[in-house]
């Protein structure tokens, strides 16, 4: 699904960025990222997604090049950033109406989606409201149901449970599950290593900007007591 | 009033963008300030060149003595205006009570920061206007001291009570705006007033001591030297500046005290500046007073309706996008009041070719020394005026931190720039539209003339929107907290407004052109501009989203 070879980006004038960066995410599988504060997840993330340019290596998504067919390659992903910042100036059901158009979602596909994931998450009341007056979790919500209602083949989350309560975490661990088995894959950075451990089934360690581990969530975290541990591990290699 | 300092210091690092230019590590970042930074310092040292002419001139002519007086009143003026049209956004901001009323602060220490913030770029306006003027004053008329400590009180105290009315119009805004329930529209409507109101004002207080004086006697073909004919001149321009003066000083008492009190009344000077002082504070009280809950009501609430399903329809990707760009403009009241005066004032100025009969302005311009034909350049100023200013030369900067969703998104980036420039043009189409029918109706000519009404401000309009969009991918800026910094502060504004200024070269060579090549030189006028466009448009379409970032 996600092939990515080599990959370095480094920000102009300075020494941070990514470098050599390869992973292989395939269908069915929800891949953990993790790593400490500048590490270079974000940056990663938007290099995959398109949003920042890299400076070598390749990205690969469904057999096809994200630098030379980037439309294309966005068209099956969807992406969730770190902070929901969206356009303030649309109501909710705006916003959403927008991002069905851009990907091509029918009409009553748009409209059933948006009537079960809003349920869901809650927010049906508060589809007609200008987003500006969302709180933090709402827009999160609103984002995500953004990136689950044109049904990607991959989905890429920087950070996603930042901000949302306690059902609705549950519900997007539960959507993550129900999609992987429809055969989407799942690739997300986050800090609750407790969560990664018990929802994902690979995991990639970023220190650096240069990946340390990543496989099987079994082989990397061997005989280790958790995920935890071995992160606090590559922490105390730090100091 | 102890928070008063750390509030002060916050402003001012946020003034005219200085911490972040210090501090910014982003080469391309700090390439762009530094553009913004020698673009704002080209427009400083042009403004002081033309001022200082102008001393010079009304020394040179006899009217010396007025120069402390009217530069003073100028500076004022300068200042209240500028003050005018930011003093809302400076002194209410929308954030300000999730953000400061939690602290252990009073709303009047972030009142007389603000306050404080407001003044020293008005003290700036003052040094640029009354340095230079005073400097050539001083050199000219070789004045007493007690000018000069009069000068450094003048230039330290005029801007403080413009500040003071300006900040007191702010507040008249603020409540009337977060009273309203169309906030967007209410401020766009006050803005507009102010800008047309700050154009056509002087036009009103001259209107009764109007300058004139007749050159067309001064032709090459009048037989006299040149040196006869510049003293010629100068004879005449101080007899009518003298005249005007005198005028002015027996109908207008004001006029008499503010001269004597300008060049030498230190007393008075500083009594007025005290007296300005003291509206300044009782300001600062009054805005601290209702700080939090304007700005409170400023703010967008969540109401929660509850909503229906009733508005979801597929529409096509550069239907979607244009929606969104309208959306986006149509909320932001600073974008739209800063881009929609050209188009207004491209009607108006059309109404006034219309009501201006061909006789009056050969008449007019009868006075310029050089053969003329003002009638050739009317499509020019109509073109000229809608160009001040471009939707698309913000319109990628607009986007800050919502960028990464279009850049995520499955569009081509052409498909996004092709949409920021639909936008624009359906926004001019209406203005142009109508523009057309007033000159069709009104403006008497000739085929070809009617041609170049009708293709000349649709080349430019095409013209404006294309470069505004060109130089805000050269120079764009997604980290910003209010919107005036992208539209009003931003490099690619300053850039868009002088290319545009450049852009009216072609008018005046037509104007000047012998009138045989009218038809010839607005053919070469409108075909350079189109080539131009063309260009910038190829480069816009190769121009990457992450080329951006």
């Amino acid at each position: 699904m996600l092939v990515i070879k080599n990959l370095t980006k480094i920000y102009k004038g300075t020494t941070k960025g990514i470098t050599d960066i390869s992973l292989h995410i395939q269908p069915g599988d929800i891949y953990a990222f993790i790593g400490h504060n500048g590490a270079g997840k974000t940056t990663l993330l938007r290099a995959v997604t398109g949003i920042h340019a890299y400076d070598e290596g390749s990205v690969t998504i469904d057999g096809l090049d994200l630098a030379k067919e980037p439309v294309a390659v966005k068209q099956r992903i969807a992406y969730v950033p770190d902070n929901p910042d969206i356009y303030e100036f649309l109501t909710g059901i705006q916003y959403l109406n927008f991002i069905s158009d851009i990907y091509g979602v029918s009409t009553a596909d748009r409209e059933s989606r948006i009537a079960e994931y809003a349920k869901a998450f809650e927010i049906t009341d508060a589809l007609g409201d200008l987003v500006s007056g969302y709180s933090h979790g709402m827009k999160q919500k609103l984002v995500l149901i953004s990136a689950l209602i044109h049904e990607p083949k991959l989905l890429i989350m920087d950070e996603p449970f930042v901000g949302l309560d306690p059902k609705a975490a549950f519900l997007l661990k539960e959507y993550m599950r129900k999609m992987t088995e429809q055969g989407c894959a799942i690739f997300f950075s986050t800090h609750v290593l407790d969560v990664a451990e018990k929802l994902c089934n690979k995991v990639a360690i970023i220190k650096q900007g240069r990946l340390i581990a990543d496989g099987l969530m079994s082989e990397v975290v061997k005989d280790r007591e958790s995920l935890e541990s071995l992160f606090m591990e590559t922490a105390a290699d730090n100091q | 009033m102890s928070a008063f300092l750390p509030f002060i210091k916050l402003e001012l690092r946020n003034l005219f963008g200085i911490n972040v230019y210090r501090h910014t590590k982003n080469p391309a970042d700090k390439k762009r300030r530094t553009l913004l930074l020698g673009t704002i310092v080209l427009l400083i040292v042009m403004a002081v060149g033309y001022l200082t002419a102008g001393a010079y001139m009304c020394a040179k002519i006899g009217i010396g003595r007025f120069i402390p007086f009217f530069y003073t009143i100028a500076a004022a003026a300068i200042i209240l205006f500028l003050g005018i049209l930011k003093a809302r956004t400076c002194l209410y901001r929308e954030r300000d009570r999730e953000l400061l009323s939690s602290l252990p602060i009073r709303s009047l220490s972030v009142a007389s920061a603000r306050l404080v913030r407001m003044y020293i770029e008005g003290l700036a306006v003052a040094v640029v206007v009354l340095v230079p003027t005073l400097t050539v004053y001083a050199v000219w008329m070789k004045p007493g001291a007690s000018f000069y400590v009069c000068a450094v009180l003048t230039i330290l105290l005029v801007p403080i009570l413009p500040t003071a009315v300006a900040a007191w119009i702010g507040i008249l805004f603020a409540a009337v705006i977060s009273r309203m329930r169309h906030k967007v529209l209410a401020e766009v409507v006050l803005v507009v007033i102010v800008v047309i109101g700050g154009l056509l004002l002087p036009a009103v207080f001259t209107g009764g001591n109007a300058f004139s004086v007749n050159l067309s006697t001064l032709s090459e073909s009048s037989g006299k030297t040149k040196a006869e004919r510049d003293a010629e001149v100068m004879a005449k321009l101080s007899a009518e500046a003298g005249r005007v003066m005198d005028k002015m000083e027996s109908s207008m008492p004001v006029v008499k005290t503010g001269v004597k009190i300008a060049s030498k009344n230190v007393h008075a000077t500083l009594g007025i500046g005290l007296a300005s002082l003291v509206v300044l504070l009782l300001t600062a009280m009054v805005i601290g007073r209702n700080l939090f809950a304007i700005s409170g009501r400023l703010a967008p609430s969540s109401v929660h309706r509850e909503y229906r399903p009733s508005d979801i329809r597929q529409r096509s990707v550069m239907a979607s996008l244009v929606s969104m760009e309208a959306k986006r403009y149509t909320s932001i009241g600073i974008y739209i009041a800063n881009t929609i005066v050209g188009p207004v004032l491209m009607v108006g100025m059309a109404i006034c070719l219309g009501f201006i009969s061909s006789a009056k302005l050969a008449e007019k311009t009868k006075q310029i020394p050089i053969k003329v034909y003002p009638e050739a350049a009317f499509p020019f100023l109509i073109a000229m005026v809608v160009c001040v200013m471009s939707i698309t030369a913000s319109s990628v900067s607009i986007e800050g931190k919502n960028r990464w969703i279009p850049w995520s998104l499955p569009v081509a980036s052409e498909t996004i720039w092709d949409a920021k420039l639909l936008f624009n043009l359906l926004v001019l189409a209406p203005f142009y539209v109508i523009t057309e029918i007033i000159l069709l109706f009104t403006v008497r000519a000739d085929a070809a003339a009617r041609l170049w009404l009708l293709l000349i401000p649709l080349v430019y309009c095409t013209f404006s929107v294309v470069f505004g969009l060109w130089c805000n991918l050269k120079f764009p800026k997604f980290s910003w907290e209010n919107a005036t910094e992208v539209v009003k502060q931003s490099a690619a504004a300053g850039v868009s407004m002088l290319g545009l200024f450049a852009a009216a070269i072609p008018g005046l060579l037509v104007c000047v052109a012998p009138k045989r090549f009218t038809n010839l030189s607005c053919a070469l006028a409108a075909a350079v501009i189109v080539a131009v466009t063309a260009m910038l448009y190829r480069k816009i379409r190769r121009t990457k989203l992450t080329d951006l970032n």
